[in-house]
């Protein structure tokens, strides 16, 4: 991992030079991508760190998302808003996240689990536009905190009882599903139920992605959320005994709690608020995957987790460029854009698309494979899952038709209809969405 | 339990006293949102100011309140507006000097529409404008009709006005000489030919009631009123990618010196010009009056003075003495609180304007101007003495004296919403609604004000009013 935490590194070195910084991150990004071949169960080993499939696909989705991050955040550049801070701000982030996919020990993992936090944290209040923004930042963190000190107590006490915290070595895991087992199963999940987020635990995220600049909202439902997730299917394995008997509360609340969440979103009049909701229901149907334990649950949930990684971001993107034009992201002011920004709406369909799983994208391989690992642990579920998915296209196409179509405000004007930059960015989201679809082997994995 | 606990934190800070706000937070906390958010809002004092929001209304009179009004009515919680009005007494504004006349007897079928649309809502104004916690809303209103006179030259003018007047719904009734000597005998017909006077839909309200009452539930319904005044307008050039397209520019923050002497910025999407006799300079501000091209073109909105003379008629007519309106532009009603005291005025011909520097009162101006006309007209007025006067602006439309409503063709984000002249407080609501449906549907369409947008000043095309001010 040596590359990728060194090439940070140094460029943190750098860091009063934009494009400089720009075009590292690229260059990071391509490494990246060169090496991505799965060719070892486990590779790239170090003290500490190891790196498999999964870890190393969501180390490049975080240099992707970080470099995307700097390249839309063009307006702090331009209003000289503190740029060496962002910047540092952005890199430390980055090095966090590398080192948290690619920890093979779990307290190592939790250190740098709770430490990504702390960029975060600065990202809102310091780059974020409105005064909410510290009951977000609050949020964000307390409702984290939280729920993540149960898991250092398990984590301490997995030490204590298998000698070992390296996730390669406790294969045994926890035996039996009474009594302390319970405790110990529902301490150690519920920092990831939060951080995904489950339904009854995601007040923080409306508030944190909505007070968040461009590159807050980006990373945070880039990979923040997929934290959550990875964090669970590290730690699933070690509980499977307990997991069996109460997989059913997770399926319940996820499924269920999207349904709701689905619902909430047709009432939105923030765009952004929109798209964090959404993300909530995106991930309740992977919680639903993992939780089952089969192999096309497995595969389904990384593949949304990376699809909806791109398709949010990009999401988050688009409502920026808005509000950067407009100056209001409420949907009752920013109406007709199509009129607008014609070119936009290229963009606007692709990612819209990509996020009510139509084909070609790649969240439609992961809600695919998602569905059939959920509905073969219950039948019953059926209804919910396709209301889930139902409503999922509801409010993405209400989306688009609200904010797209329409007269707009006055006379017919084109408002700058994208800079090069933006049709980057915006290119770099979508084209792996789509184009990703056809070798799934990438993000797939061979159990 | 967040709510409930903001509102608690926000009473215990302002030294109010604790259990009536432990039990008001109780009450917020069980009961409507609504009430929670009108209860906290009644605390704010003026003196906060917002970074940031949806739609900025600048000038809180009677147009600005009704816009924010109907924008927070229809958007509720979804849109953030704010309402600058740099004088809380209101002073000098338009709106609170005016007498409150409504009328539906206008020449261009807009202004009766818009007339007519601001009556059906003042007729149901207990139950629109009822904010909880208050008292019923009352506006005094007195119906009574306008009565207005015209020469032997005026009367086939007079004619299409009144055949458009009864197309639109208008309750009006033509008067021929003979008819208007019988049915007010205290009136010298002279040489009078003909007289229009309205049955029902007119009369006159107190305008400060619907200016507080439109305040009121505005903010109940969440709209922030700042007390500054704004200083500075600034905009962002867009530049389109390619070079085909012409920059783009949009404004974008308000700066604004609160009343503390603090200078704060506001950003904006959408800015409603609604400033009264002051909106020429507001626009001057922004850009609009000293640019090039379509910039060149001021918002023609500039204060004119006019004098209101409060006169004491002993023997003067009382009891159905309409809102009278003599052709030389005179015009008086009686003041129905009181006894026998009347209020009159009239506009003075271009030539003749006043300075508009302060609201000093010119009495010589009465009696030459106005009491040879009273008193021919009223045989009963010769009698009278002059009880008080005051001066009010009118937002006074150069062009046209007519409403500008509509976004500026440059400045596409600034919605204009003023230059009624002098009846401005009768279609105030009307006006806040055609106001509100630009910012949210693109265009007015309850009535439609194609010929009253910002372009006929452009294309010097003047919508006057003909014989009728």
């Amino acid at each position: 991992m040596l590359k990728f935490l060194v090439f940070n590194l140094v460029l943190m070195g750098f860091v009063s030079n934009w494009s400089l910084i720009q075009v590292g991150l690229s260059m990071m990004c391509f490494m990246g991508l060169l090496m991505m071949n799965h060719d070892f169960c486990s590779f790239c080993l170090g003290y500490m760190m190891s790196v498999d499939y999964l870890s190393y696909i969501l180390i490049v989705l975080s240099v992707w998302i970080v470099m995307l991050m700097v390249f839309s955040s063009t307006v702090v550049k331009k209003m000289g808003n503190f740029c060496v801070g962002f910047l540092s701000v952005n890199l430390i982030l980055l090095m966090v996240l590398v080192l948290t996919f690619s920890s093979v020990n779990y307290l190592m993992f939790y250190i740098s689990f709770e430490s990504s936090l702390v960029p975060m944290l600065v990202l809102i209040l310091g780059w974020g536009y409105q005064p909410e923004r510290i009951q977000a930042g609050i949020y964000m963190l307390f409702y984290t905190l939280f729920a993540s000190l149960p898991l250092l107590v398990s984590l301490l006490s997995l030490y204590k009882s298998e000698g070992s915290l390296n996730m390669g070595l406790l294969l045994s895991g926890v035996i039996g599903y009474q009594g302390t087992s319970l405790l110990w199963y529902f301490c150690s999940v519920l920092a990831f139920m939060v951080k995904l987020p489950l339904f009854m635990f995601h007040l923080w995220l409306p508030k944190a992605h909505v007070e968040a600049p461009v590159a807050g909202s980006m990373v945070l439902a880039g990979v923040l959320l997929k934290l959550g997730g990875y964090g669970l299917i590290r730690i699933l394995g070690v509980f499977s005994e307990v997991n069996k008997m109460f997989c059913w509360v997770w399926v319940s609340l996820g499924i269920l709690g999207g349904v709701i969440v689905s619902l909430m979103c047709l009432r939105q009049v923030d765009m952004k608020s929109l798209i964090a909701y959404s993300s909530v229901a995106h991930m309740g149907l992977v919680l639903s995957g993992l939780v089952v334990m089969g192999g096309w649950g497995l595969n389904g949930a990384v593949v949304v987790m990376v699809g909806h990684g791109l398709c949010s971001s990009g999401l988050f993107c688009l409502a920026n460029m808005v509000y950067e034009r407009l100056g209001s992201r409420s949907l009752m002011i920013s109406k007709g854009l199509l009129n607008v920004m014609p070119n936009m709406g290229l963009w606007w369909f692709l990612l819209v698309a990509g996020n009510m799983a139509a084909p070609p994208t790649l969240n439609l391989m992961g809600e695919i494979s998602l569905i059939i690992s959920v509905v073969s642990w219950s039948k019953l579920i059926m209804f919910s899952v396709g209301m889930l998915s139902f409503f999922s296209a509801c409010y993405t196409l209400y989306m688009y038709s609200l904010s797209q179509h329409g007269l707009f405000l006055n006379a017919l004007f084109s408002c700058c209809s994208g800079k090069v930059v933006e049709y980057f960015v915006l290119l770099m989201h979508s084209v792996p969405l789509n184009i990703m679809i056809v070798k799934g082997s990438l993000i797939l994995c061979d159990l | 339990m967040y709510g409930p606990v903001r509102h608690l934190r926000q009473c215990l800070l302002l030294h109010k006293s604790w259990k009536i706000n432990l039990w008001n937070s109780i009450q917020a906390g069980c009961g409507w949102r609504k009430s929670l958010q009108y209860t906290s809002r009644c605390f704010s004092d003026g003196n906060e100011c917002p970074e940031s929001c949806d739609v900025l209304v600048v000038g809180g009179g009677a147009i600005g309140s009704s816009i924010a009004y109907h924008l927070k009515e229809r958007a509720r919680g979804d849109l953030s507006v704010v309402v600058i009005e740099r004088d809380t007494t209101y002073k000098q504004a338009s709106t609170v000097l005016s007498l409150g006349n409504i009328r539906q007897q206008f020449s261009v079928a807009e202004n009766i529409q818009l007339s007519m649309n601001s009556m059906k809502f003042l007729k149901e104004v207990h139950q629109r404008l009822a904010v909880e916690g208050f008292d019923p809303p009352d506006l005094q209103f007195t119906p009574r009709g306008y009565l207005f006179l015209a020469l032997e030259d005026y009367v086939e003018q007079m004619r299409e006005n009144f055949r458009l007047q009864m197309e639109l719904g208008a309750e009006v009734e033509w008067l021929w000489p003979r008819e208007l000597e019988l049915k007010f005998p205290w009136l010298q017909v002279g040489n009078v030919a003909a007289a229009v006077l309205g049955t029902n839909n007119e009369g006159w309200f107190d305008p400060w009631s619907l200016l507080t009452l439109l305040r009121r539930k505005a903010v109940s319904l969440g709209a922030v009123y700042v007390s500054g005044a704004v200083t500075g307008l600034h905009h962002q050039v867009l530049t389109p990618a390619d070079h085909l397209h012409n920059p783009h520019t949009t404004l974008t923050t308000a700066i604004v010196r609160l009343q503390s002497g603090e200078m704060k910025e506001v950003r904006f999407s959408t800015v409603v010009v609604a400033a009264g006799a002051w909106s020429g300079a507001l626009g001057r501000l922004a850009g609009v009056g000293n640019g090039p091209g379509t910039l060149s073109t001021p918002i023609p909105v500039e204060p004119r003075k006019r004098y209101v003379y409060c006169v004491h008629a002993p023997d003067g007519p009382w009891d159905d003495c309409p809102i009278f309106n003599d052709y030389t532009g005179v015009h008086f009603r009686p003041e129905r609180s009181s006894n026998k005291l009347y209020l009159c005025g009239m506009s003075p011909p271009e030539c003749a304007e006043p300075p508009a520097d302060d609201l000093e009162v010119d009495h010589q101006f009465f009696y030459t101007n106005i009491w040879p006309v009273l008193a021919q007209r009223v045989p009963a007025f010769e009698n009278l003495k002059v009880h008080s006067a005051y001066a009010g602006y009118y937002d006074y439309n150069t062009f046209d004296q007519n409403l500008i409503i509509g976004f500026h063709p440059v400045f596409t984000n600034m919605c204009i919403a003023t230059g009624l002249s002098g009846h401005g407080i009768q279609q105030s609501i009307a006006v806040g609604c055609a106001a509100m449906e630009c910012i949210l549907d693109g265009r007015p369409h309850s009535i439609n004000l194609e010929r009253f947008s910002f372009d006929r000043i452009l294309a010097n095309k003047p919508l006057k009013e003909k014989m009728v001010m």
